[in-house]
């Protein structure tokens, strides 16, 4: 492109595009190579789509940075969030080269941080003196567990490494707990994060700008997704609130597809033919079939809202309600010491202050958790409810007084409805501690949830298997 | 009109659309290499009016499909007029005619439904698929193949090929994501609510003789509105001139709590919105934020 144009136009294409190493330096060969770096972000850049741009690029030419960008935009990404990263990766692959170097750079003090950082963590990872043997990822882990729980682990290998009988045979087993414990710890934290120097594509500068792309779509990233209910505060609520919601309806708009009417044709429907046919004096222009018809799930949650509960079960509340177009029905209630319904008092409006309100005016709360009680008053006043049809969610923890009497009411519970679902806030490993928890899993599918990540993953995988 | 980036910026501004480079650019593009554009965007954010604009700039026909769920094929390219087909036959009862059926399959008894209208057109229209996102997957597809060929078959007819290949807009409101197929076929443009500079112009051109800071601070309400997450549904740009113009009605030249109070009905569309701002403070705090940004014209 550069060879009718002026010698100006050529140093601006200099600055405009990026030199490749072994690659001739032309506007194509640079634009694959930009393809290459959305592609390894995620993006999925087709031939076609990069053949477009080409001819875009032609077409407004390459003197307006703003206008290359608007015009790689229009045809290398097909949507918002993939725009976004465009964006991004516009900004960081097309700089002069003095910015580029200096990224380079700090791409590879970065790189060697990291390597320190391994380094540092295997020293102290050790038992009776000896390394012990981990994979990165584990090591990686252990890197970003908060002081506090480094501070048990090491503790932990310190006091299991002394003494006179401990034999260094069992080693073994000590890594096998430690890897496990990483384990159930990476599992629960933020599963998109990737560590510096993860990027290998022969090429460093490509590697050094795919590094800092993670990092700023990280910062930028849903922060409320992955938090934790229990951390959220005040300030976070109405956004979270709406982050739910819309959660909600997307949910429901993929799950709703499935109830549509198939169109695979079976028996034909002779009472809708006849009628649709009326108009054309009764000749039989246009058949109409028997179509089957997916039942829409009636939901019956029941929601703990003893102390701490209460936050956690609002947002769990407010997905749910978020789904009401794809449920027949939803019946709330929530427990305490004993049940509540308030199936009539939730709508669309602020939940938090529905629940807060109601814990506040209720003179029997905040005495205690007691699930067996409750379900004991859902049996006796509310029975018609329960039928074959209905899913019911339990939100709780399981800190129940009298927890073998809830069990049996939760066996009884199980019998009479289609299917009881658990979420619970506590951590999966931690469920070992309350002998309770056992009992009831016997009666329910008991899911670990603490944010709005997995609870959207829960629900949709429950709902499809309906 | 020979299309140049230029012309079509000065088109789009004498039509009275105010947009910036990230709109023309993707619009231009579409129309020079001879792709479909796709406009994603929230509801009101100005989507279908870039199919009108077009329509006007090159004074032609807007043949505008409207997409729902459940449309299918007939509804959308062809239907034979069965009634008249039939009253036909009943009154040839009488007489014999030879040549009935090649007449009954004539293009006089075929009623043309939106797409095939714009195949059929005689100056090159603008075909506008709107909300797309409301079909479903088959649908897609049908339109994914009639984009690429521009030709239908009808059994009866043959095959009637374009005239001329229609510039052809669709609109989602991402309700769902389309089809990747039809997705790489089109050049994208994702329109977001316009800044409150862009929004006071829009208002100057739109709504003549508005006092120029209740423009601004209109401007600015509506930009915090917009932001604001608890918000079931956000105000549309439509919905701000609306706004706008109400208020000259009533001869005000400044924004006070009072008169947003009174007036809020017209910008807010949903019931809990409207309780959310009836109450004092929650209107009281709108104002306080709105007065605390920096002036931005």
């Amino acid at each position: 492109m550069s060879e009718n144009g002026s010698a100006f136009e050529d140093r601006l294409i200099e600055n405009l595009v990026a030199p490749a190493p072994g690659l001739p330096h032309t506007l194509e060969a640079s634009l694959v190579r930009f393809a290459r770096a959305l592609r390894l972000s995620g993006v999925r850049v087709s031939t076609s789509e990069l053949l477009e741009a080409l001819q875009a690029l032609e077409l407004v030419g390459l003197e307006d940075r703003q206008l290359v960008r608007s015009a790689l935009r229009a045809t290398l990404v097909k949507s918002p969030e993939a725009q976004f990263l465009l964006e991004r990766a516009f900004d960081l692959f097309f700089q002069p080269p003095e910015e580029k170097n200096r990224r380079l750079e700090e791409t590879r003090r970065r790189q060697s941080e990291y390597q320190q950082q391994l380094a540092q963590a295997t020293a102290e990872l050790s038992w009776q003196g000896r390394p012990l043997e981990l994979t990165i990822v584990h090591k990686e882990t252990y890197l970003r567990l908060p002081e506090a729980e480094k501070k048990k682990l090491l503790d932990f290998l310190d006091r299991s490494g002394r003494g006179n009988k401990v034999d260094q045979g069992i080693q073994p087993l000590i890594e096998k707990l430690v890897a496990g414990h990483l384990e159930r710890y990476r599992q629960q934290m933020d599963p998109g994060r990737k560590s510096p120097g993860t990027q290998n594509t022969g090429d460093e500068e490509l590697d050094s700008l795919l590094d800092d792309l993670s990092i700023e779509l990280e910062d930028a990233r849903d922060f409320f997704l992955y938090q934790d209910f229990s951390h959220l505060s005040e300030k976070d609520l109405p956004k979270m609130a709406e982050l739910t919601r819309r959660l909600a309806r997307k949910l429901a708009s993929r799950v709703s597809r499935r109830y549509r009417r198939s169109k695979k044709r079976r028996l034909l429907d002779l009472r809708r033919t006849i009628r649709a046919n009326i108009r054309y004096g009764g000749l039989l222009f246009e058949l109409r079939f028997r179509k089957k018809r997916l039942g829409k799930p009636r939901l019956l949650v029941i929601a703990d809202v003893s102390g701490s509960m209460a936050r956690y079960s609002t947002f769990v509340l407010e997905f749910i309600y978020g789904l009401s177009t794809i449920l027949s029905h939803i019946e709330s209630f929530v427990f305490s010491d004993d049940l509540e319904r308030i199936t009539e008092k939730l709508g669309p409006g602020d939940f938090d202050q529905v629940v807060t309100s109601l814990v506040k005016d209720s003179r029997e709360w905040g005495r205690g958790t007691n699930l067996g009680q409750a379900l004991t008053s859902l049996g006796q006043t509310w029975s018609e409810r329960l039928n074959p049809q209905t899913f019911v969610v339990i939100v709780s923890d399981g800190k129940t007084l009298q927890p073998e009497g809830a069990a049996q009411r939760l066996e009884q519970l199980r019998e009479k409805v289609k299917e009881i679902l658990w979420l619970n806030p506590l951590p999966a490993e931690e469920w070992p501690r309350f002998p309770a928890l056992t009992q009831f899993q016997r009666f329910s599918r008991m899911f670990p949830c603490h944010n709005l990540a997995q609870l959207e993953r829960i629900i949709e995988k429950e709902l499809w298997r309906l | 009109m020979e299309l140049t980036l230029a012309a079509l910026r000065q088109a789009f501004a004498e039509q009275k659309y105010i947009c910036g480079d990230d709109v023309i650019v993707p619009v231009y593009l579409a129309l020079k290499m001879g792709k479909p554009l796709l406009i994603e965007g929230a509801p009101g954010v100005g989507k279908t009016e870039i199919a009108k604009v077009l329509a006007a700039i090159f004074s032609t026909e807007l043949i505008r499909l409207q997409c729902y769920e459940g449309l299918d094929e007939t509804k959308a390219l062809y239907e034979w007029n069965y009634q008249r087909q039939l009253i036909k036959i009943q009154l040839s009862r009488q007489e014999e005619r030879p040549h009935l059926e090649t007449d009954l399959f004539s293009l006089e008894y075929l009623l043309e439904r939106p797409l095939l209208k714009a195949i059929m057109a005689e100056k090159r229209p603008v075909l506008l698929i709107d909300e797309v996102d409301k079909t479903d997957e088959e649908f897609e597809a049908f339109l994914f193949e009639l984009l690429s060929d521009f030709q239908v078959s009808i059994p009866e007819l043959g095959t009637i090929k374009a005239r001329n290949i229609p510039i052809v807009v669709l609109t989602s409101n991402r309700d769902r994501e389309l089809s990747e197929g039809l997705r790489r076929r089109c050049i994208f443009l994702h329109l977001d609510f316009p800044d409150p500079a862009k929004e006071v112009e829009i208002l100057r051109l739109k709504v003549p003789g508005l006092p120029e800071k209740l423009g601004q601070e209109i401007a600015r309400v509506v930009a915090m509105l917009r932001n604001n997450s608890t918000l079931k549904k956000k105000p549309s740009i439509a919905e701000s001139i609306d706004w706008a113009r109400a208020l000259m009605e009533l001869g005000r030249d400044r924004l006070d709590p009072e008169i947003f109070k009174i007036t809020a009905n017209l910008l807010l569309k949903n019931r809990d919105d409207l309780e959310h701002f009836h109450q004092e403070k929650n209107v009281i705090d709108l104002f306080a934020r709105v007065k605390l940004e920096p002036t931005p014209v």
